[in-house]
């Protein structure tokens, strides 16, 4: 089931999250993820709900986290509400998550 | 032979539940959808999530299309996107000539995958239906051309119905389109998922048109048209027994045979293989020819 983004376009340039930015659906199958800006050196903080913490949470975390340093990410807040998503999903919409937050001018 | 496209089913590009469904309907092919299912703040999301999809499940033998939204939308950015992940075929929508498929031709070469990606030109307006042949021949990828009945309906101002009489002539050239060709003819969706009868009946009547499959919006469609697409039993013994006796003919060098009293030439000896074809790729038995 793991795919490692390592394919995406802003995986080898410097990228900095800009704005807040928000992706997924609130419902069953998905997992909502909500991205901020920080500050320097503050590193990644995940505020991590899910349906199946006890059982997947480690797992979910370990995914997220993969996809943030692949676009080589220090600093940022992530707040995900899981609601049952399968990896793929979670990679995904992470990965929506990051490139609304890190596009510039909008 | 082409691949089976008995059914291929719309999946919203954009809800993980549906989407992981896909491999467990039973349907010839899932289309992941990016279009019309999609809204427009959505597209970069379902992009993403279609791309991963595709790369991450399973879908074992359930052809897996991509439905890109048009090319003077964002149909571009589908393509550069979902094409590394490697989807079996991308359905072209609201193709009206034959440069829109070589503009995804030539995306699918420079992708420069290892696997062949059919391409499935979606023709749905007055235009698209006048250029069929010419969209059917556009590229040695196009492996079918496929109808838009509701947004053909609305393109030539008329409204659509049950029987579906708006839609025959461009159903009919779209057939005979694909035919001259040599690639498959699949149609349209029938909209009312509550009404089997209405489903089957039009089922059957497009199969008679000579389509090979069409789409479906629900999950409950797939068996209804399996069932008209899938050759019954008698019809499968009546091909071998056509075989059979089209062999023994060429055996005493005649090019003509008799099954029941009617003469067997080279259209319906064409007809039979078709249908022990499918009956082989379904793993459907096969009988011994009748004395």
């Amino acid at each position: 089931m793991n795919t490692k983004v390592k394919d995406n376009s802003m995986a080898l340039q410097t990228v900095k999250i800009l704005r807040e930015a928000k992706a997924g659906l609130d419902e069953r199958g998905d997992v909502f993820v909500s991205i901020s800006p920080s500050e320097e050196n503050s590193g990644v903080q995940i505020d991590l709900e899910s349906t199946l913490m006890s059982l997947f949470g480690d797992q979910i975390r370990a995914s997220v986290l993969d996809v943030i340093e692949g676009y080589g990410l220090k600093d940022l807040k992530l707040a995900i509400r899981d609601q049952g998503a399968l990896d793929y999903a979670i990679r995904a919409r992470v990965q929506t998550a990051i490139e609304r937050a890190v596009k510039e001018g909008e | 032979m082409a691949r089976l496209r008995r059914s291929r089913i719309y999946l919203p590009g954009n809800r993980p539940r549906m989407i992981q469904k896909g491999p467990l309907l039973g349907a010839d092919a899932v289309i992941l959808d990016l279009e019309d299912s999609v809204s427009p703040e959505e597209k970069d999301a379902a992009r993403f999530l279609v791309t991963h999809a595709i790369k991450a499940l399973n879908f074992g033998e359930t052809e897996v299309m991509v439905r890109i939204n048009p090319l003077s939308a964002c149909g571009l950015e589908d393509l550069a996107a979902v094409l590394p992940a490697g989807p079996d075929a991308i359905v072209v929508p609201k193709s009206e000539n034959r440069q829109g498929v070589q503009i995804v031709e030539k995306a699918i070469i420079q992708s420069n995958l290892s696997k062949r990606v059919a391409i499935l030109p979606l023709i749905e307006s007055a235009k698209g239906i006048l250029n069929a042949y010419e969209i059917a021949c556009a590229s040695p990828l196009v492996e079918a051309i496929t109808f838009g009945g509701e947004d053909f309906t609305q393109d030539i101002g008329a409204t659509r119905t049950r029987e579906g009489r708006e839609i025959f002539w461009g159903r009919s050239m779209l057939v005979i389109a694909a035919k001259a060709a040599g690639v498959q003819a699949l149609d349209t969706v029938f909209s009312d998922f509550n009404d089997e009868e209405g489903l089957r009946n039009d089922t059957l009547a497009i199969k008679q048109m000579g389509f090979d499959g069409r789409a479906a919006i629900h999950p409950s469609q797939i068996a209804i048209i399996h069932e008209v697409f899938t050759p019954t039993e008698a019809e499968i013994q009546h091909a071998v027994n056509v075989i059979r006796a089209a062999e023994i003919a060429r055996g005493k060098g005649s090019g003509v045979a008799v099954v029941k009293g009617k003469m067997i030439d080279k259209p319906i000896i064409q007809r039979a293989e078709k249908i022990i074809r499918i009956a082989e790729r379904l793993d459907l038995p096969i009988p011994e020819p009748e004395a």
